[in-house]
């Protein structure tokens, strides 16, 4: 998978395969809320200097972005954590503002997929 | 904490005591559900202090372990279960090893390291596929099915005894009692029935002799079926019964075999 393609559905395929449709609507919905929640714990971990927390933050979102086919988010993510966890400030704070761009990308796509899940199917 | 055991599947589960441990709830979600699919029940806690208190309520036969977790992380609770483990080895209630499963999102060689280093049995990447979990677990399995042969052969309790007598920078006790044992057995089993085949008074007592030193050094590393088998020719031979220890003898060397392969195992783990 390269980094010009933030999404991969063959991981939607396999949520669905795996549990069935309200299985997939349910993970998309808990990537949702809990990527909020460890998106905005890295941005105040960001803010805060607090460079472990910010590492600490960004690493669960790298499977949990995985399982739904966030590759992007799972790209910026790893490298998140990984700068985070060298110190490099910087460097780290530039790429949590584009994990976050990617994140809200991701989301949308995902609303996307959402609506097809839920479609009564013929 | 969340488990799969409600689910309809479950009354034709497997008997596989399983517990997840993630603190994402969506990879904790998928994990169970992924299970479910195998035909496995299993609880899920969402970090390492709950993982703790599960163990120590439930004899589970493997943990799927994050590593990376808020509070106790996966490579700390691993290092405290086999704390754990150790130190009730021989005692009344004595805990099973579980076989733990590192779930890992960073596949670095150092990364497994440290998983091995903390008491961790496995790896599988995460997010965690269907077929690598399935496999993981098959190997998990085979590994406990192959742990309770040689437990039948070498009691675990005699060897995690002899395991505790080891000292940074000197050569294992545990090997070098193994590489005596085995080297000096054969000749033991051979001083017993080349005194059967003579049939005198000497023999009767070199037989009775040889019985008692193999009895007592198979004890000594926990080989019960041979040491018994072992008592059984003392006996008999005491008995004045050479000709029926001469069956007594092959089974005790049938028996040896097993041991000496089951400590060669022992010793390269």
């Amino acid at each position: 998978m390269n980094a010009s393609n933030p999404y991969d559905p063959a991981a939607i395929e396999r949520l669905i395969k795996l549990g069935g449709p309200t299985f997939t609507l349910e993970m998309i919905g808990l990537f949702g809320s809990y990527g909020a929640k460890k998106m905005a714990a890295a941005r105040q971990a960001q803010q805060a200097g607090n460079l472990t927390a910010l590492a600490d933050a960004a690493h669960p979102l790298k499977s949990s972005a995985g399982n739904v086919g966030a590759v992007r988010v799972q790209e910026l993510a790893t490298q998140v954590e990984a700068s985070a966890r060298e110190q490099k400030a910087e460097l780290a704070g530039m790429l949590l503002a584009e994990l976050e761009k990617a994140f809200a990308e991701a989301v949308g796509i995902l609303e996307a997929e959402k609506v097809r899940l839920s479609k009564p199917t013929a | 904490m969340n488990t799969t055991s409600d689910n309809p599947q479950a009354s034709t589960t497997k008997p596989v005591r399983i517990l997840v441990v993630e603190d994402s709830p969506l990879n904790q979600q998928v994990a169970l559900k992924q299970l479910e699919k195998l035909g496995y029940t299993a609880d899920a806690v969402a970090d390492g202090e709950l993982a703790l208190e599960a163990h120590a309520r439930t004899p589970y036969d493997i943990i799927l372990m994050d590593c990376q977790m808020p509070g106790i992380s996966g490579y700390e609770a691993t290092w405290q279960i086999r704390i754990r483990e150790q130190e009730k080895t021989g005692a009344a209630e004595a805990v099973k090893r579980v076989y733990i499963i590192a779930m890992t999102a960073n596949t670095q060689a150092d990364n497994r390291e440290k998983c091995s280093s903390a008491g961790m049995d496995g790896f599988i990447n995460k997010p965690v596929q269907l077929p690598e979990l399935e496999a993981a677990l098959m190997h998990a399995l085979a590994d406990q099915m192959v742990a309770k042969k040689m437990d039948e052969v070498i009691d675990p309790v005699v060897i995690a005894g002899l395991r505790q007598l080891r000292t940074p920078g000197k050569p294992d006790p545990l090997a070098e009692l193994i590489d005596l044992f085995v080297r000096e057995a054969p000749t033991q089993l051979d001083i017993m029935s080349d005194a059967v085949a003579k049939n005198d008074m000497t023999s009767l007592t070199r037989t009775i002799s040889a019985a008692s030193a193999l009895k007592g050094s198979a004890g000594n590393l926990g080989a019960r079926n041979l040491a018994a088998l072992c008592d059984e020719i003392e006996q008999t031979a005491k008995n004045w019964i050479l000709a029926d220890t001469q069956p007594l003898i092959e089974r005790a060397r049938e028996e040896f075999s097993r041991v000496q392969a089951t400590l060669e195992r022992i010793k390269k783990s």
